[in-house]
């Protein structure tokens, strides 16, 4: 019974991985690569310093609360988005950077 | 001269402190422009009042430092702004600024922090 159980766990745990995406925003120019981008929750979003001087990433919104610290060109931090919702990002260092992420369930 | 005087007055009153004490117009400028980079740069997490209760405040652990209270020299001060936080050994979270501000806008916060450091002292003395 308990290895039924731990068969159906993992098989919903391997279907939940399937259908989770991937996707990747740049950081060039003192600018996100794009304004707004839509995502499914448990999607994750690679934020890449394309620029020769580090980066900052966080937010402050209700639906999503972190900060990916500061980071130099070539590097990425990850953030997986689980909750829907609207989570506007920043860079802490460069405060004209605005990208607004739609979680949708 | 007479708007140089009437953007002081405005700095004032929107809580902008001058230094303690005889200050020449280069001292006062240099506060005006270090006052300048605060507020562009370092509300967010120090706060307006830069006792470390910025809008993203709540966010870290250990809390962006009270710099009304700190009891750094103003080298160090520089060095953090200038490498960051994880340079020094301090919050992760506290961005290097070397490549964003210019040496002479690193100094005029550094003396800005120096000013509002010492009026704080003043004030908790009388």
């Amino acid at each position: 019974m308990f290895s039924r159980n731990l068969f159906g766990c993992l098989l919903l745990a391997l279907a939940f991985n399937a259908t989770a995406a991937e996707f990747e925003v740049g950081q060039k120019d003192k600018q996100f690569s794009m304004s707004s981008l839509k995502i499914k929750a448990g999607d994750t979003v690679n934020f890449v310093n394309q620029d020769p001087f580090f980066h900052n990433v966080f937010s402050l919104s209700d639906a999503k609360t972190f900060d990916l610290g500061s980071y130099p060109q070539g590097q990425g931090r990850k953030m997986t988005f689980n909750e829907p919702g609207i989570v506007e990002v920043e860079c802490a260092i460069h405060s004209q950077m605005k990208l607004v992420i739609e979680v949708t369930k | 001269m007479r708007s140089t005087f009437k953007t002081l007055l405005w700095l004032v009153a929107l809580g902008f402190a001058l230094p303690a004490g005889a200050a020449g117009p280069e001292e006062v400028y240099k506060d005006v422009r270090g006052y300048i980079v605060f507020k562009t740069n370092c509300v967010l997490c120090h706060g307006i009042h830069a006792e470390g209760d910025g809008r993203a405040a709540r966010n870290y652990n250990p809390r962006p430092a009270n710099l009304r209270l700190s009891d750094k020299n103003d080298q160090y001060k520089e060095l953090i702004i200038r490498n960051g936080g994880a340079a020094m050994g301090r919050s992760p979270f506290m961005p290097p600024w070397g490549q964003e501000l210019t040496d002479e806008q690193i100094r005029d916060v550094v003396y800005y922090l120096s000013v509002i450091r010492a009026n704080s002292k003043t004030a908790a003395n009388k």
